[in-house]
């Protein structure tokens, strides 16, 4: 038998077959992507991404979460790699989850040192918080104390300048009898001077006395006068109370002429009731009939009285 | 009757036979206990200090999940998935960090919202001027 082996050229049928077989694999490969461009999109890879992101922005991160990134960015790294070549989707979606979770807990390191700082902070304003509260309780301690120094001082200022008035009134009338009684200074003026016995109607010697106190009392507008009349035990209660009001009474409607203001003026008689001598004798009896002024402190007040006592 | 020798001979190698069947079989069906592998020894150990040190607290939910994944990944041991079983304790142990680190966050914030409350107390004490300071 001949087998020969002879180079033979490939018959028709077999050559188109041939052609064929190979574009149809190509056409497949070509369908089935194997010419690839870009990997393929794992979605919890750009979520490791954008996690891992947001911790490198966190300001605290690189303080207290440095190993955290680093993880994470590792593991980021091998998700990416992973993706790139292709490799079966449950190990890049492995890589990627371990790098969420490095950020995640890098993030919430930083969320704790926040937290703590705050804390820290706090105290601070906490602290500052008592000492304005202590301080502005000490300084509205002293500033009573100031005041209640300021008012006893006043107290002091006032009683010195009533004692300086006292003295200054006194002098004004030196040559006029004066006395200083609880109520404060008070001008004698003795009845035989102003008054005949008996009468009301002031006697002209009386005019000089008078003229003083106007005058006193036109310079200081604030100054008030309570004119009293008294009497000695002479005749009964009833007459001696209308005598002693008769004769305050003159004596303040002299003020007035003497262009003293009324407002400045009040009158009133007391009868025998506040004798300053004896009335067994006719020298004691002479003393008690008189008619006393009363002036007030500069404000208008007599001590001892409410501010408005007596009839204008 | 006597037993020939080729006959027990045959029985003996029979015996052997099933003898050796049985404890293979026996040995592949009970599968002793098999060896953790490094990564579900770590995840146990991370939940186990988590469990004693407060977590669940303050982050139940992550410190759950830790758990179920580790179970997960036991699981997959035994269904001789190794390399499953290997990424499931990998990424409980993970969790099982980040629920410890989680509760360490809320804990610090919880205290910082009281202060913060403490402090506008004080504020508005201090502006009625009120009382005594403690």
């Amino acid at each position: 038998m001949n087998h020969e082996i002879t180079a033979t050229r490939v018959p028709g049928a077999m050559r188109v077959r041939a052609r064929s077989f190979v574009l149809g694999t190509l056409l497949i490969a070509a369908l089935s992507g194997c010419a690839t461009s870009t990997p393929e999109q794992i979605p919890q890879v750009d979520e490791a991404r954008t996690k891992v992101r947001t911790l490198e922005q966190d300001p605290l991160a690189a303080r207290v979460a440095t190993r955290d990134l680093d993880e994470a960015r590792i593991a980021l790294t091998q998700a990416e790699e992973a993706q790139e070549k292709r490799v079966p989707t449950e190990r890049t979606v492995h890589f990627a989850y371990l790098a969420r979770r490095h950020a995640e807990i890098g993030l919430a390191r930083s969320a704790e040192a926040r937290a703590r700082e705050e804390v820290a902070q706090s105290e601070d304003a906490r602290n500052r918080i008592l000492l304005e509260a202590r301080t502005e309780e000490a300084q509205r301690a002293r500033s009573e104390a100031a005041q209640r120094a300021a008012e006893a001082e006043q107290a002091r200022a006032t009683a010195q300048s009533a004692v300086e008035e006292a003295a200054q009134l006194r002098q004004e009338f030196a040559d006029l009898q004066t006395k200083q009684t609880d109520r404060g200074t008070v001008v004698m003026l003795g009845g035989d001077v102003l008054f005949d016995t008996g009468k009301s109607t002031l006697k002209p010697g009386a005019t000089e006395s008078l003229e003083r106190i106007a005058a006193f009392l036109k310079r200081e507008p604030d100054v008030r006068v309570m004119i009293e009349g008294h009497t000695d035990s002479t005749g009964g209660d009833e007459l001696n109370r209308r005598l002693s009001e008769a004769r305050a009474d003159a004596v303040k409607d002299a003020l007035a002429d003497l262009d003293v203001p009324s407002q400045q003026l009040n009158a009133r008689g007391r009868g025998s009731a506040y004798p300053v001598a004896t009335n067994a004798t006719p020298a004691g009896r002479q003393q008690n009939r008189r008619v006393e002024v009363l002036f007030s402190d500069p404000r208008g007040n007599f001590p001892g009285e409410p501010a408005s006592a007596g009839r204008p | 009757m006597r037993i020939s020798r080729t006959a027990r001979r045959r029985a003996f190698s029979c015996a052997m036979a099933t003898f050796s069947t049985a404890s293979l079989l026996l040995a592949g069906c009970a599968s002793a206990p098999q060896q953790p592998t490094p990564d579900v020894v770590r995840a146990r150990t991370l939940i186990e200090q988590a469990n004693q040190g407060g977590v669940q607290q303050h982050a139940a939910a992550e410190l759950q999940l830790a758990q179920d994944k580790l179970a997960a990944a036991e699981n997959a041991a035994t269904d001789k998935k190794p390399a499953i079983a290997q990424r499931l304790a990998e990424e409980a142990a993970l969790d099982a960090e980040y629920a410890t680190v989680r509760a360490q966050q809320v804990r610090a914030e919880n205290a910082a919202k009281e202060v913060r409350e403490g402090i506008e107390t004080l504020r508005r004490e201090a502006a009625t001027g009120g009382g005594s300071t403690p």
